[in-house]
């Protein structure tokens, strides 16, 4: 299901069918973006709910110069790293929550109880390590493997280019197997 | 197991990065709070009211111009100088009191 320029149009209009529309198509999206920003459901609550009261109040100035898609990523990612920047202002830090939330599909190759148990452990330890990554690292990273977007759209949402993104995603991917590399060491001994 | 092998295992993890579950309440309190937000929305588009602000400046501004100029260039009223002209105004008063004329 896409969203059209028709539902845009519905949505400025206040047509609470486009607004339900707005939900099914981007709410899973937006708070799975925001939750891994955040890492804990209380402020991935609240701050995909800032992000769609944007797109409701924004809506009507929105031009048609990027995708539609990529905006209300723009606002999403832009809110998560606000909030986290408060956060660090604050000298505070968001408290994590364990990561029971994320529902694991198991693969039909993991048939084994304790594989699948590995595999979850295996998660949890990588998303501790993706938490670790500078902001924009980590954007990237989640933009690229959580929501399967190209370059190009990443480039648009992060207002980079396409190279710098590559860059990014690639220093991501080398940073988390150095991280992965200590915390073997450390677990070894 | 092997570091390598161990690291590539977790990374290709990667790949299949789980989705996170939402509160079951959470979509219908947002889609409450989004539909009262929009209804609360101005239906005037930021251009038309922006056209309007600078519409409303330039008059305010035209008229502040206007009144210096008139109250600076002459003190008789246009109106004082037509019955002056027709002679229903006249500087020799008979009746004015004043004895200095």
């Amino acid at each position: 299901m896409t969203f059209t320029v028709g539902d845009i149009q519905d949505l400025i209009d206040g047509s609470s069918a486009a607004q339900k529309k707005l939900l099914s198509v981007y709410g899973q999206k937006i708070y799975n973006l925001v939750y891994y920003h955040l890492q804990n459901t209380e402020e991935a609550e609240e701050v995909t709910q800032d992000v769609f009261i944007k797109v409701i109040q924004k809506c009507a100035s929105f031009k048609h110069e990027s995708k539609f898609d990529t905006w209300v990523y723009r606002l999403a990612v832009n809110e998560s790293l606000d909030r986290i920047r408060y956060y660090q202002r604050q000298k505070r830090k968001v408290e994590k929550v364990s990561l029971h939330m994320l529902v694991y599909s198991p693969k039909s190759s993991q048939a084994n109880p304790s594989e699948l148990l590995q595999s979850q452990e295996n998660q949890k330890i990588l998303l501790s390590k993706i938490e670790e990554l500078p902001e924009r690292q980590k954007t990237a990273l989640l933009l690229s493997k959580l929501e399967g977007k190209s370059q190009k759209e990443i480039a648009e949402i992060m207002d980079l280019s396409p190279k710098a993104v590559e860059s990014l995603v690639q220093r991501a991917k080398s940073g988390l197997k150095q991280k992965l590399s200590e915390y073997f060491k450390e677990n070894e001994s | 197991m092997k570091e390598e092998d161990w690291i590539n295992d977790v990374m290709a993890g990667l790949d299949d990065l789980p989705k996170a579950e939402m509160r079951t309440d959470f979509m219908a309190n947002l889609e409450q709070r989004i539909h009262s937000v929009a209804v609360f929305q101005p239906k005037v588009k930021p251009i038309v009211a922006w056209l309007a602000a600078a519409s409303i400046a330039v008059l305010f501004a035209a008229n502040i111009v206007l009144v210096n100029d008139t109250s600076t260039s002459s003190k008789e009223t246009p109106y004082q100088e037509v019955l002056e002209n027709y002679g229903f105004i006249t500087t020799d008063n008979p009746y004015s009191l004043n004895y200095d004329e």
